[in-house]
């Protein structure tokens, strides 16, 4: 038995070794991507607990201590979800009194960028009584004061540890440097909170003695109890919503008593914004890398079955004379499992060691998406590792078992006279004396033809590739070179800036925009957090929807009426609600609760969960009791194409306005950037992870696909080219008799493959996508990029082939016929 | 020496193979004419270099030290590129075994060959009908795969394949070697007639009733043709004479 196995292994070793990798490229995929779909659930978790983040956070812009804080921590104390809870004093620091838009706090990065920040908080690194405290990432040691800054931060601005900082106050320039980097679950895409050295928070908070635009206030931090994610994430909407609510109505009873209470406001923050703006994208990765392992497992399965039913073919005399000798069909098929239960066995420890070793570059990848350290909150998930090796033990098994049918067929008497056919002799195909075309090119056609079994598997390979490297390309086009569709995905629209002003009267300041040269035109927009039937739901509201960059209508049409809104489709789905229902929305801010009944006029899709649903502003009025609301709402600034101006010229033209003071802004960055946070620079750094792996892995798999079967030709047609060479062909023509072969095999696949990729991305997409959300994808289909593979693919195979075929060369006539 | 006058010409041809680290010394120092029009059969005893010789003959194979000349043109400097060209043109190749490509029906075997020339393809084509009517297949068989065919068919065929460009030579190694007694004798009939039409044929054969057919017998041994025997043109009606001499020449030999 075992000759027999040595016998098949030395007459394929190839093909075997090829396979082998194939494997191993499955395993190692599967592994990954099962690890990251399995440790989503602990994910953000882990995260939290590494990171020493709260679930929920709400920053109160009123000095600690007070009434406020009493009535929030007896809300907390009363909750039993609550795990824990702790207040913190923070200074923030108001953009005044400094000379530019970005210069209160600056950061020199070793390339000579400078990034900072308007306004910032400032939070003491050195209070050792504080639950939240981050656990640091990274820290370093130098002279000066400390600073620390988010990951997220850091990746987004290019800043690291070390570097140089620079405050200034009041003609004072405290200079620091970044000492450490923390991550912050509940805040991950607040960029200003900056923790310092307790030196430097003391110096702070004097001088918020007296200067006021440092201000003393406080946040409270609270972990909530963790049964699951799920519940862990709607108790964070319910105790942001309880808390902000309380405040709402402090604010409330005190107007009613006192018109000039000042109002307490007050931000909120939860764990869950973070995780729906990258478990889509996370996921998408591992599911990516599970399907391309999948793929690999077809390659594989096709491949095990070309090369065991070639070898019996091949080995038909010798079949018959083991059978001959006593050995039975099942010990015969047996003896194949062996030779890849041995090769199986080998790969499958060598695919499941790379896995485990490259698991950290994956979870690299992941952070790079998510702008947290994630090295210690996701790693490799043993029963993937499990299911990733049963998976490919029992595609192996079944294709081995299936294939070696035919040597049930095999009789002494009939492999002796070698009657199993290994060609079809119905009919000549592509018969030279019909030619029209070069003798090598038609040899190699007739080489397509006459061998169908090998030109169906080159075929069906090149064809799942082309679609994939297609499917990719079109991922990729549509999340880093035209956004459009991803956009119009994230439900964040897309206008050329976000202002809202600190004053309370702003007008001046619009009117002075909307002079400026090319001004298009504007509308406020902010989010509230409602009740949709009784359900917490955030929504988003617009005063006109006539300028909107972000195509948001999904089916419908935009509203009309102040009682007419579009609702998120995911979500209404699985309510059951459809255009033309009515639903109530409320809010229980104002002291007498509102309600109002809307009419749906249309979906939206809103993958990263930025609201359920879109009405226009005057919902408000009904809703909300505040005045100037609209003052200290985002206003959203279009100009016309081509025409927009940078953010500082609008703030030099607004300091006319101001009269060389510096304006005070709430809010003051461009549609893009606020795209970047929100939706561009996770699904960047994913379309980047995506591209590059699935790439160089497609390009590997053709090449070795092609090694295999160039070698695996010249093995079986030496004789032949042998017979070719004596008869006058040079080693040039059977090389280009080889390629043209391949090439004629793999434009088809790629031609066929990277249309129907194209094609097939946005149905594709949207039938996985409905399941996290994002049903409807309609992604640009980039033809530049289908051609440039339907040709790119075909030129890696010649180039290939040709390479592979360089051993014609060895082959010298004499020599071979000598042989017989 | 004159190599004008012979197709073929070999001076001081030696080859050497390497076997397991032994040299062994296949051709010795050889030098042999011949002439344009014979009809050349080479003899010898097996691993006497008979194949060896007809390769290096043809261009096929390179000697190790010696020149070859055909047409008086020395081809053994040639790269393996012009070795080939070279061969598609002036060569024709009959092997024992026949080597066609199982993919390929016969006819497409013959054009293979045939296309190689650059002659007109539709011209390529009536030759190869012709050679084939002249060796007894019809046209039916022309989609014929060789699994399909009989062993005489076959080396018929091959036979077709090695004239179809109409080469200046036709070498033959062992032609009959794997035929039938009718066989052999229908496909040495038209290589008869190949000679009679002035064809040059150089064969290599180990069985007299091939070799009777030659006009002159090479007697090959360790690696040096120890003698050689003209008979003449072959006529069917001398065939017995011609055997006598042939036996008593290989019996001379020690054959």
């Amino acid at each position: 038995m075992l000759s027999i196995i040595k016998s098949h292994f030395h007459k394929g070793k190839t093909g075997f070794l090829i396979t082998g990798i194939f494997i191993i490229l499955s395993v190692m995929m599967m592994t990954i991507g099962l690890s990251i779909c399995f440790g989503m659930d602990k994910l953000y978790f882990n995260a939290r607990n590494l990171s020493n983040s709260a679930d929920c956070a709400i920053s109160v812009f009123e000095k600690s201590g007070g009434e406020t804080q009493k009535l929030l921590e007896d809300i907390l104390n009363k909750r039993e979800d609550v795990e824990s809870y702790d207040v913190r004093t923070i200074y923030y620091m108001e953009k005044r009194a400094v000379e530019d838009v970005n210069n209160r706090m600056r950061i020199f990065n070793d390339k000579g960028q400078t990034s900072g920040f308007n306004s910032w908080v400032a939070l003491n690194i050195d209070d050792d009584s504080d639950k939240f405290k981050p656990h640091l990432r990274d820290t370093v040691e130098k002279d000066g004061y400390k600073f620390y800054i988010t990951g997220n931060y850091a990746e987004t601005m290019f800043c690291s540890i070390g570097d140089r900082v620079e405050f200034e106050n009041g003609g004072n320039t405290y200079v620091g440097y970044v000492a450490g980097i923390y991550d912050d679950m509940a805040r991950i895409y607040n960029h200003v909170n900056i923790f310092v050295s307790g030196d430097l928070f003391d110096e702070i908070a004097r001088i918020s003695q007296t200067d006021d635009s440092v201000t003393e206030e406080y946040e409270i931090n609270v972990r909530l109890d963790y049964v699951d994610e799920k519940k862990n994430e709607l108790a964070q909407y319910e105790v942001c919503e309880a808390l902000t609510d309380a405040l709402g109505e402090y604010n409330i009873r005190n107007l009613m008593q006192d018109p000039t209470f000042s109002v307490v406001y007050c931000n909120d923050y939860m764990r869950e914004t973070f995780k729906s703006g990258t478990k889509a994208f996370i996921l998408l990765l591992g599911t990516a890398m599970i399907a391309f392992s999948v793929i690999v497992a077809v390659i594989v399965a096709i491949v095990t079955a070309f090369l065991t039913r070639s070898n019996i073919l091949d080995e038909v005399r010798n079949l018959g004379v083991w059978k001959a000798l006593g050995y039975t069909t099942k010990q015969l098929r047996l003896s194949y499992l062996a030779i890849y239960g041995v090769i199986g066995l080998i790969c499958l420890t060598i695919g499941a060691i790379l896995g485990v070793s490259l698991m950290p570059t994956f979870v690299g990848i992941i952070t790079n998406m998510a702008r947290l350290d994630l090295s210690k909150a996701i790693g490799t998930h043993i029963g993937g590792v499990l299911i990733a090796i049963v998976f490919i033990v029992a595609v192996l098994s079944a294709v081995v078992y299936l294939s070696t049918s035919k040597v049930k067929k095999i009789t002494p008497l009939s492999a002796m006279r070698n009657n199993i056919q290994t060609h079809s002799f119905k009919r000549n195909k592509a018969p030279l004396n019909k030619s029209k075309i070069s003798l090598d090119a038609h040899l190699g056609v007739k080489s397509v033809v006459g061998e169908s079994r090998r030109s169906v598997m080159v075929v069906a390979i090149v064809l799942i590739m082309s679609i994939l490297c297609s499917f990719v390309s079109v991922v990729y086009y549509n999340l880093k070179v035209d956004q459009t569709a991803i956009i119009n995905m994230s439900g964040v629209e897309n206008a050329d800036f976000y202002i809202s002003f600190y004053y309370e009267d702003p007008s001046p300041y619009y009117d002075a925009i909307r002079e400026m040269e090319g001004f298009e035109g504007e509308a406020y927009t902010t989010g509230i957090g409602t009740q949709i039937n009784g359900e917490y739901r955030y929504g988003r509201l617009f005063s006109s929807f006539e300028h909107l960059r972000t195509q948001f209508l999904r089916e419908g049409r935009y509203p009309k009426y102040p009682n007419e809104i579009l609702i998120e489709e995911q979500y209404a789905k699985s309510k059951d609600i459809k255009i033309g229902d009515s639903i109530v929305i409320s809010m229980d801010r104002d002291a007498k609760k509102s309600e109002k009944e809307c009419i749906i006029v249309g979906y939206f899709q809103n993958i990263f969960d930025n609201g359920a649903f879109i009405g226009f502003w005057n919902i408000m009025e009904e809703l909300y009791t505040l005045d100037d609301f609209h003052n200290k709402a985002d206003h959203l600034i279009y100009f016309e194409k081509g025409k927009a101006p940078t953010l500082e010229q609008i703030d030099e033209r607004l300091r006319e306005v101001s009269g060389g003071e510096i304006v005070k802004y709430n809010g003051f960055q461009t549609g893009r950037n606020v795209l970047e946070n929100a939706v561009l620079n996770t699904v960047e750094t994913a379309a980047d992870a995506v591209m590059s792996v699935f790439f160089s892995i497609t390009a590997i798999v053709i090449a070795l696909l092609l090694v295999m079967l160039v070698k695996l030709k010249l093995l079986r047609e030496r004789r032949n080219y042998a017979v070719y060479k004596a008869l006058g062909y040079t080693t040039a023509n059977i090389m280009t008799q080889i390629a043209i072969a391949m090439v004629i095999l793999g434009a088809i696949g790629s031609v066929i493959g990277t249309l129907f990729g194209a094609l097939t991305t946005s149905p594709v997409l949207s039938l996985f996508g409905s399941f996290i959300g994002a049903g409807h994808f309609d992604f640009v289909i980039p033809w530049g990029y289908t051609v440039a593979i339907a040709f790119a693919v075909p030129t890696l195979i010649y180039i290939v082939s040709m390479l592979c075929a360089i051993p014609v060369r060895r082959i010298h006539p004499a020599s071979l016929l000598r042989e017989r | 020496m004159n190599h004008e006058d012979h197709v073929i010409a070999t001076q001081g041809l030696c080859k050497t193979f390497s076997v397991g680290g032994v040299q062994q010394h296949v051709l010795n120092n050889l030098d042999l004419q011949i002439a344009k029009g014979d009809f050349t059969v080479i003899m010898g005893n097996s691993g006497s270099g008979k194949s060896t010789l007809l390769y290096a003959l043809s261009g096929m194979d390179r000697p190790t030290l010696g020149k070859v000349f055909f047409d008086g043109e020395e081809i053994s400097n040639y790269s393996n590129d012009k070795l080939a060209k070279f061969r598609r043109l002036n060569c024709g190749f009959i092997f024992q075994e026949v080597f066609l490509n199982d993919n390929m029906s016969i006819m497409d075997n013959v054009l293979a060959a045939g296309y190689l020339s650059g002659r007109a393809r539709k011209q390529v084509y009536a030759d190869a009908c012709e050679y084939f009517q002249s060796v007894g297949i019809s046209k039916d068989m022309y989609s014929k795969f060789p699994a399909q065919m009989s062993g005489g068919e076959l080396q018929r065929v091959g036979l077709v394949r090695a004239i179809i460009n109409e080469p200046k030579v036709i070498f033959a190694d062992e032609p009959t070697g794997a035929l039938n007694s009718a066989n052999s004798i229908a496909v040495l009939d038209i290589m008869n007639r190949l000679h009679a039409d002035g064809k040059t044929v150089v064969m290599v054969t180990h069985d007299m009733k091939s070799a009777v057919r030659g006009s002159r017998i090479l007697y090959l041994k360790d690696g040096v043709i120890l003698n050689e025997i003209y008979l003449g043109d072959y006529e069917i009606s001398q065939e017995k004479e011609r055997f006598g001499m042939l036996k008593a020449f290989l019996d001379e030999m020690g054959w």
